[in-house]
């Protein structure tokens, strides 16, 4: 049984060198399914990635009645930092307002704002709690924490209820765009599942006559199976390496263009496949290897019959 | 070792090629198998083979009843079966060395057996200098004595050769011929299936003759006459 397998996988690799071309070109076509997938993969990242950050910049802005106690504005930030749903919370007191309202100004403009504010008594900026929460979804609750604290009285505007309807067509465009991706993803693994097939239904046929000559020398169907078998996991082992020999180099050239042109958004692309490396190319190559051995199956099967 | 039992064989398309084929061959038998082109001679050996099935009436080998033997079996068929056949049938992505060699691989041979039987084999057909030669490399009567080798490397029982001859000059022919009756002399069954007169009238050993579907004549030590 043990002699059986070694020549199994000698025949495996002469036919993978002598057939060379044929070989060449089932795997740059498989190279180049791998590297659709890949784009798709990439692009659903990317979506994410866009998406995500469109929510982060979401958050909650409560202001208080400039005549509301400092102290009273902490202990409310306290009490809405304790729910569950919120990430983080941050108090800006009436001083920083001003700064910051200030810093937002030219050295020119600043004397003649800080002259104009001079002739107030006080300082009219109120000061205010910035929320955001973990998701998107744990806005309502956060919201109505907020009506039901005893401070709520205090409150002089929500930031929140600005957002609300664009919030929701940010979700409706995030299932739109799943939807869309899916359909994609699943139109073109059928694509690429037929190419595969033709690929390797070729290469088989382009050599039934010496499946037909092995067969009458006495050779069994699994002493011809084996090999081509074990030949269509070397071209997905080759072709998976050579995918990811085509995207590393690949991606880190264009990284710091997609940077730019997508204006700093933080996606680093070798990061995100970096980060998955196992799941991202263990599917790949789990499931070439079970369309590969099926088709090749199904096509020895066709050309066997002798 | 070979017995032939009223066996009709019919091709998809009502195509008739044997009608009422009834002979037998005792083991370590001569025999030469002629008849004019097209009578269905190599069908005869495909049957034998199991390449082909008959359409009608029972075919035998070395005793074992191969007309309905299951898929599974046929290659344990083809392994006590050394055929030579018509148009060579070697692989072309392999040598005349991994040619031969396969027909030991596929039985399971060890290792150290396929290194000395090969060479051995590929010496008996004076071919041991271009083992590492592809088929298209080797001439036409190279290509023919290949095959015997491969044919021959199983020390099968029975040695079919469907015109073993036909590519050669008289002088190799009559070099094959020799080396036929040799195997034959230590017990091999041989079926030979030829059209060449010449070789047959020298012999003088037993031929059956296929005509119009049937066997017309069936004689020991007979000349070739049509
Ligand atoms: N697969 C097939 N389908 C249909 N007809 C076939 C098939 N194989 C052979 N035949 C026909 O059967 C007849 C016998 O063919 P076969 O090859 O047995 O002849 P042969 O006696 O070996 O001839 P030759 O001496 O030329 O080799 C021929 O008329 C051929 O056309
Ligand atoms: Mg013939």
């Amino acid at each position: 049984m043990l002699r059986a397998h070694a020549r199994i996988v000698k025949f495996a690799l002469q036919n993978f060198f002598r057939n060379f071309w044929l070989s060449a070109v089932t795997i740059f076509i498989l190279t180049l399914s791998f590297l659709t997938v890949n784009f798709f993969i990439l692009a659903n990242g990317f979506t994410d990635a866009v998406v995500q950050r469109i929510e982060d910049r979401i958050t909650i802005k409560v202001y208080f009645a400039p005549s509301t106690q400092e102290s009273d504005v902490k202990v409310f930030a306290d009490q809405i930092g304790a729910l569950p749903q919120v990430a983080l919370v941050t108090y800006i007191s009436k001083q920083q307002a001003l700064d910051e309202f200030k810093s937002g100004f030219a050295d020119q403009e600043n004397a003649r704002i800080e002259e104009a504010l001079g002739e107030l008594e006080t300082n009219p900026l109120p000061s205010s709690v910035l929320i955001s929460a973990h998701t998107v979804e744990d806005y309502p609750a956060i919201l109505s924490a907020i009506d039901q604290s005893a401070y709520a009285g205090l409150i002089e505007k929500r930031s929140y209820d600005d957002h609300r309807g664009f919030l929701t067509t940010l979700e409706q465009m995030k299932k739109k765009i799943r939807e869309a991706g899916t359909g994609i993803t699943i139109f073109f693994a059928l694509i690429i599942a037929l190419i595969v097939y033709n690929t390797i239904r070729i290469t088989i046929y382009s050599r039934r006559k010496e499946f037909g000559i092995m067969k009458l020398v006495g050779a069994s169907n699994w002493f011809i199976r084996a090999p081509l078998i074990l030949e269509s996991i070397f071209y997905s082992l080759a072709s998976l390496a050579l995918t990811i020999l085509i995207l590393y180099p690949t991606l880190s050239f264009l990284q710091p263009y997609i940077a730019r042109y997508f204006d700093g958004l933080a996606f680093d692309v070798l990061g995100y496949f970096n980060s998955s490396f196992v799941e991202i190319f263990g599917y790949q190559l789990a499931s070439s290897l079970v369309l590969n051995i099926l088709t090749s199956g199904l096509a020895i099967g066709r050309y066997l019959r002798v | 070792m070979i017995k032939f039992d009223s066996v009709h064989k019919t091709y998809p398309g009502n195509i008739e090629v044997l009608k009422d084929v009834t002979f037998s061959v005792g083991s370590g038998e001569f025999v030469f198998l002629v008849g004019q082109s097209g009578a269905g001679k190599s069908t005869l050996v495909k049957l034998l083979t199991s390449e082909e099935r008959p359409s009608k009436g029972r075919v035998e080998v070395g005793g074992w009843d191969i007309t309905r033997i299951p898929r599974r079996d046929i290659p344990r068929l083809r392994r006590q079966i050394g055929v030579v056949y018509q148009d060579f049938k070697l692989i072309e992505k392999k040598t005349l060395w991994e040619n031969v060699a396969f027909a030991l691989e596929v039985c399971g041979e060890s290792f150290h057996t396929v290194r000395t039987v090969v060479p051995q084999v590929l010496n008996i057909v004076g071919l041991e200098e271009k083992a590492d030669r592809y088929p298209q490399q080797l001439s036409g009567g190279e290509q023919q004595r290949a095959a015997i080798a491969r044919a021959l490397v199983n020390r099968p029982k029975l040695l079919i050769a469907d015109e073993p001859t036909g590519d050669l000059d008289s002088l190799t022919a009559k070099g094959i011929v020799d080396l036929l009756l040799r195997i034959n002399s230590v017990g091999t069954t041989i079926l030979f299936v030829t059209h060449n007169r010449e070789i047959v009238n020298m012999l003088k050993r037993r031929v059956i003759l296929i005509h119009d579907g049937g066997v017309r004549s069936d004689k020991s030590r007979a000349k070739y006459f049509l």
